[in-house]
């Protein structure tokens, strides 16, 4: 599995980049204008990602919307991909599937949130052990379950979830569906969160 | 009393991480999901239910919220939600 980081100023205005069907993409989802910068960056940065993975740096594979609005690698189905857009950064996961289920999921959460994460996690309940994560990096380890697991936030609200460190840089998360390991990392900008699931 | 709208556009925007990127929330037509509109994240719409919560002294639950977010959030979606909450006894 390729993590990987952009800063969003590698990114923004490269609309040139997009193929043909990123923009066809584009045009139908009909975004304001920051979603819109947003959807680019993040389709730019996949791409990039993808170039890493699979060795060819100009990857003709593109980078599309599914339904849900989860990017997708267009005929492409050996290939799992997640984006997480926040602040100046852009995440990417990418990884060449073993099963056809198999699925990745990022998420990051820029450092900047923390005093608001701090307070959105108290409506929460979640019952941790070992020593706790920070804010930002719980955050990402929960949003990176929902999108493994495809859930929406709501499914936060009443849900008993538990954290529980396993080592220095995994956590064990249950109560959103079936346990799952998330790996972890930290910077003094962001906190970044992945998993893979078969 | 149905909920106002621009009351909700005020929460939506207060509760975004970067306020001035939700400004088009002020203006937007109330049927547009938000996230057309702005980088509607999570960290956004569970802002918006904790708002809500403390706004309107009620307690938003998983089957509310996952029904008011089929099909993309929207302010009429979300005024729905908390007005069927409230008449709720």
């Amino acid at each position: 599995m390729l993590v990987t980081v952009f800063d969003r100023e590698e990114l923004d205005g490269r609309e040139d980049l997009l193929t043909r069907a990123e923009r066809r993409c584009l045009v139908d989802a009909r975004f304001g204008a920051r979603r819109r910068a947003e959807w680019i960056a993040g389709r730019v940065a996949a791409r990039r990602a993808l170039g890493r993975l699979l060795g060819d740096d100009a990857p003709s594979v593109s980078v599309v919307s599914a339904p849900s609005g989860a990017p997708r690698a267009l005929g492409r189905p050996d290939l799992s991909i997640s984006l997480s857009h926040d602040g100046a950064w852009v995440a990417v996961a990418a990884t060449r599937r073993q099963r056809r289920r198999t699925r990745v999921a990022i998420d990051l959460c820029d450092a900047r949130h923390e005093d608001r994460v701090r307070r959105l996690l108290g409506r929460l309940s979640i019952d941790g052990t070992g020593d706790p994560l920070s804010p930002c990096a719980t955050w990402a380890a929960l949003e990176c379950i929902l999108k493994l697991r495809r859930l929406g936030i709501a499914s936060l609200l009443d849900a008993r979830i538990g954290l529980s460190p396993v080592e220095a840089d995994t956590v064990q998360i249950s109560g959103l569906g079936a346990s799952a390991t998330v790996t972890r990392a930290e910077t003094e900008n962001f906190a970044l969160a992945w998993a893979v699931e078969a | 009393m149905p909920v106002a709208i621009d009351d909700l556009r005020k929460l939506v925007v207060a509760a975004a991480p970067d306020s001035a990127l939700a400004l088009p929330v002020e203006t937007c037509p109330e049927d547009q999901p938000l996230d057309g509109v702005i980088p509607f994240s999570s960290v956004i719409v569970l802002g918006v239910v904790v708002a809500i919560e403390d706004r309107y002294r009620l307690r938003v639950t998983k089957e509310m919220l996952a029904k008011a977010v089929v099909g993309g959030v929207t302010l009429r979606r979300l005024a729905t939600m908390i007005d069927a909450a409230l008449e709720t006894p």
